[in-house]
């Protein structure tokens, strides 16, 4: 019991620590309530005894945090992504209309940290082409630019496609446990006409099993969705 | 037991060959990488200073294979073989093409190879497109069999409740 409570502190300080910087976090704290009668509602739908009950609502109740969690991830490193490729668009079109590497960063926003990406190829790309236009010339400068707008755009396109598809991917799985849910109770229920199920201990047991499986499959797969919006491999 | 053998073999010979063809796509991908930063330096270097520069950053799996090549192109600057045999146990006709260009680039400097080299370079960041694309499909992959285990859990846990009602039924079980 400490050591849930000791688990839900520490998940509460690190919503805290990221919510700061995301704007659509009110939306989240919705999810508690229904989430967690859900899983009641589904418990006393498969006869749990209260004792099972309880367990599924302590268990509904840090899954559904931790569902916030994920979600909170999930719109910060959207954001991240977002932020990076908003600023090196405007980075890139600042540069090519004053050609002065100072100025385009000061018309850009200052207030952005870019060294964490420096790394990524299209942004060591962006900064060398600024580099060498200001040490060597800017003959070239426009064509290249242009070219590098035009494949930031391409990423951005790309990124967002992979995410709704996984999104949809995510939801698909969803509606496949609703489905397994549906089939599981159809089939306690017409068993119900023979004996009651319900009253065994080893039908708790799986029952009980089966909804923390479920619980579990959800939270890996909202992990997923957690992934970092820019792609390690396209580091050097 | 020549069962198992049979089996632990065909393991072993798929994750070698899985992790050779992940290799591949590696080198191909940073390749492509290297590509789209030589193009910032073709800008204003010969071909020979734009790679001996691209090294420092170039995709840390590609730096033995660029060195090599500086190497060769120090000796010898006019030899074909030094362009054309890079990443040739890729046998990809694309690195041969880019790096057959670079060298008539390197060797002429001519317009026209200037504009075909363009080309080349323009149809790099397609391909590495379709590098991001693949890897996306890749990770996309994941689901196709996380799809099947509620499916699982649900017959599993279908054969339980029949299994429970039988058993309950037969009054313990068959052994009665």
């Amino acid at each position: 019991m400490i050591l849930v409570v000791v688990f839900v502190l520490v998940l509460l300080f690190e919503i805290k620590a990221i919510k700061k910087d995301i704007k659509g976090f009110k939306d989240s704290w919705f999810l508690i309530i229904p989430l967690l009668f859900s899983i009641v509602v589904l418990g006393r739908m498969f006869k749990l005894k209260p004792l099972y009950l309880l367990y599924l609502s302590i268990m509904g109740f840090i899954s559904s945090l931790l569902l916030i969690y994920f979600n909170l991830q999930y719109m910060a490193k959207r954001d991240n992504f977002y932020r990076l490729t908003d600023y090196l668009l405007r980075l890139s079109n600042y540069y090519r209309i004053y050609q002065k590497a100072q100025t385009a960063y000061e018309k850009a926003g200052l207030d952005y940290d870019l060294s964490p990406y420096h790394q990524h190829y299209l942004v060591k790309s962006l900064l060398e082409i600024m580099q060498v236009g200001e040490t060597v010339s800017h003959d070239k400068t426009e064509y290249q630019l242009k070219r590098i707008e035009y494949d930031i755009e391409k990423w951005i396109q790309d990124t967002r496609q992979y995410q709704l598809q996984e999104k949809q991917h995510f939801q698909r799985l969803m509606m496949l446990i609703g489905f397994s849910l549906a089939i599981i109770y159809l089939t306690q229920k017409m068993l119900h006409h023979i004996l009651e199920i319900h009253r065994l201990s080893s039908y708790q047991n799986l029952i009980f099993i089966f909804l923390s499986s479920i619980l579990i499959i959800i939270l890996i797969s909202s992990k997923r969705l957690t992934k970092n919006w820019i792609l390690k491999e396209e580091y050097l | 037991m020549k069962y198992i053998i049979i089996i632990i073999y065909g393991i072993w010979f798929y994750q070698r060959k899985n992790k050779a063809r992940m290799e591949r796509r590696k080198i191909k991908l940073a390749f492509s990488i290297w590509l789209r930063q030589m193009e910032v330096l073709l800008a204003y270097n010969t071909v020979s200073v734009a790679i001996d520069k691209s090294i420092e950053e170039a995709p840390t799996n590609l730096k033995p294979y660029l060195s090599q090549l500086n190497q060769q192109i120090k000796t010898n600057p006019q030899l074909e073989d030094s362009y054309t045999n890079f990443l040739k146990e890729l046998e990809d006709i694309k690195i041969e093409r880019t790096m057959h260009h670079l060298y008539r680039y390197a060797l002429l400097g001519t317009a026209d190879v200037e504009n075909q080299l363009t080309r080349i370079i323009e149809e790099n960041a397609e391909e590495l497109r379709k590098h991001r694309k693949a890897i996306f499909e890749s990770q996309l992959s994941f689901y196709s069999v996380y799809g099947l285990i509620p499916m699982i859990l649900m017959s599993l846990i279908v054969l339980g409740i029949l299994f429970i009602v039988l058993t309950y039924l037969m009054k313990g079980g068959w052994q009665a």
